[in-house]
């Protein structure tokens, strides 16, 4: 795969559309970047756990308790359109 | 009124304010002339919330609790990505320009319990990714102590803020070093608490396993009294942690105890400027010179710590914003014909150049048949980049170096180049990597007179320990 497929590939995974030109300028930058990130296949890193939670203590459950929230009609306020108290969005099945 | 009200610090300002020097009405009113006068030139703020801030001051003026209150009438200044009820938070972007908060960050409503006043919105990278603030969707901000440099980033509007005097603190984020960095670059005080120290919730999110909320202040002591207001547990962030939150400010002055400090036997790495090296040799003669012991230490996967830091932050920060989708707030493409297409030109319309590189780069580390090769590597990289400060920290009770490589750049020096800005990063990342306190101070200006700024990094929740010795080399460096 060609470093401007790789992209328009990754592109589409991301949900973002890209213009022919920023293509051409980003498709290198990325190979750069991920050429100086493979120096991490120097480092041994066999029998390495991976680090996913800072936290030693990984227990952090609480009792499940219903607590105050948002006002649901705060929550629309930010919203680009609200039909009837939903969020609306283009028609989903072309009819 | 005296306009030099506006460069007192935040201990001043809460002195000045409890013994009836002055009003909370007059110190805030003082900080917006400051800004009036000054802000056309830097362009830290995004907006000024003056007539609110005024009416919040004078009604602390004739509250009955005012003299118990930390950070009475002391004017702060918000980076974008802090919620603040019922104000604008954009962090940065043209995704979320108008959006406004329905609820306060819990860092930003402890400030406000405490008495502190909100006068604004300061710049940033979008969505905190960037080095010098030029990522931002509403223009650069220009460093106070050398127009036409950068102020650093990403709360380069923060640290802005603070270094012309305009407040005495701001709350920035740090993610990769984005509190600490602007801070080195302005010449002030910048402090990244320990990964949980404080609540992230209504922090608008980059890398979640790596932001932290963080004070930018003119000295240390004003840092020790902001973070222990900010710092402490909250339900409503599972990763905030549950200890016990110390009078940091008032433990400054028991650093009698003798301090053993080490350095990274490769701390002068590629791309250093001599300004920067000479100036942190000098440092470390003088604090050799007033007892303070001083030896080499390895951290031998540092080297990797900014390939790890890209992979990890990116990945995270794909996930975060995907979240960005045009339908529950911020900016929506208008005539869509699909949700799918809907999605896709709200996200591109939206996001600036930057972010969309970064997605696009943590879409990529963790996309099937690369996920392990690289997120899984740079997540076990980063476990050898913890266990290397673990046994650092064995023999030291702080590693001090550079914070930054460089002396703040020029405006458009670095843009066309993503990879030489995330270098800047170097010193910065691995304390985010391995979740531990850190902090930089202002060691020198160079010949130029740009500021340069030294990084105190310490163990996992040793806050109080770290900025006792933070207040002994700034005693130290100012002498």
């Amino acid at each position: 795969m060609s470093a401007r497929e790789r992209i328009e590939r990754v592109a589409e995974l991301a949900r973002l559309e890209l213009s022919a030109h920023e293509c051409d300028e980003i498709a290198p930058q990325i190979e750069r970047i991920l050429a100086y990130v493979d120096q991490l296949r120097e480092v041994d890193v066999t029998g390495v756990e991976r680090t996913r939670n800072l936290r030693e203590d990984e227990d952090v459950r609480r009792a499940d308790e219903p607590q105050p929230s948002l006002p649901r009609q705060r929550t629309f306020e930010g919203a680009p359109e609200i039909v009837d108290e939903h969020f609306a969005v283009p028609r989903v099945i072309p009819g | 009124m005296s306009n030099a009200l506006g460069e007192l610090s935040v201990t001043a300002t809460v002195e000045g304010i409890q013994s009836g020097k002055f009003s909370a009405a007059e110190r805030v009113a003082s900080a917006l002339r400051r800004i009036e006068e000054r802000d056309p030139a830097v362009h830290a703020f995004l907006e000024v919330w003056a007539d609110e801030a005024g009416r919040a001051a004078q009604q602390l003026d004739t509250s009955s609790d005012m003299r118990q209150l930390p950070l009475a009438g002391v004017p702060v200044a918000l980076k974008d990505n802090l919620c603040f009820e019922g104000h604008i938070a954009a962090a940065g972007s043209r995704i979320l320009r108008d959006w406004i908060s329905p609820y306060s960050a819990t860092a930003v409503q402890r400030l406000l319990d405490a008495g502190a006043i909100p006068v604004g919105r300061a710049n940033m990278d979008e969505f905190a990714m960037g080095s010098s603030t030029e990522n931002s969707s509403l223009g650069p901000t220009h460093n106070p102590a050398a127009p036409g440099r950068v102020p650093g980033g990403s709360s380069g509007g923060p640290a802005a803020a603070v270094a012309a005097g305009m407040v005495p603190v701001a709350l920035g984020s740090d993610t990769g070093g984005s509190v600490r960095q602007p801070a080195s670059f302005c010449g002030i005080v910048g402090l990244k608490p320990t990964y949980g120290r404080v609540s992230r919730y209504g922090l608008i999110a980059f890398a979640s396993s790596l932001d932290q909320i963080g004070p930018l202040c003119g000295n240390v002591a004003d840092s020790a009294q902001v973070l222990r207001v900010i710092a402490g547990h909250d339900r409503r962030d599972s990763t905030s942690l549950n200890e016990p939150v110390e009078n940091y400010a008032a433990r400054l002055a028991n650093s009698d105890a003798a301090i053993r400090l080490g350095v990274a036997s490769d701390w002068k790495g590629e791309g250093i400027d001599s300004a920067v090296a000479g100036c942190f040799e000098g440092a470390l003669e003088a604090l050799a010179d007033r007892g303070i012991e001083i030896s080499t230490i390895e951290l031998p996967h540092a080297a990797y710590a900014v390939a790890t830091y890209y992979v990890i932050a990116t990945a995270e920060a794909s996930s975060n914003l995907a979240r960005y989708d045009g339908v529950r707030y911020g900016h929506r493409a208008e005539e869509t014909e699909s949700p799918v297409e809907m999605l896709r030109r709200s996200r591109s319309e939206g996001f600036g150049a930057e972010v969309k590189r970064r997605i696009l780069l943590g879409t990529f580390v963790l996309s099937a048949g690369y996920h392990d090769q690289y997120y899984g590597r740079a997540q076990r990289v980063r476990t050898l980049v913890c266990g290397d400060f673990d046994a650092a920290f064995a023999g030291v009770d702080a590693i001090i170096g550079p914070t930054s490589p460089t002396v703040a750049f020029e405006l458009g020096e670095r843009t066309a180049d993503p990879l030489a800005m995330y270098l800047s990063d170097i010193y910065t990342v691995t304390a985010n990597l391995a979740g531990l306190p850190a902090i930089s101070i202002p060691a020198n200006v160079g010949a130029d007179g740009l500021p340069i700024g030294i990084q105190l990094v310490a163990p996992k929740l040793a806050e109080s320990r770290l900025l006792q010795i933070a207040h002994r080399v700034e005693t130290v460096l100012a002498g």
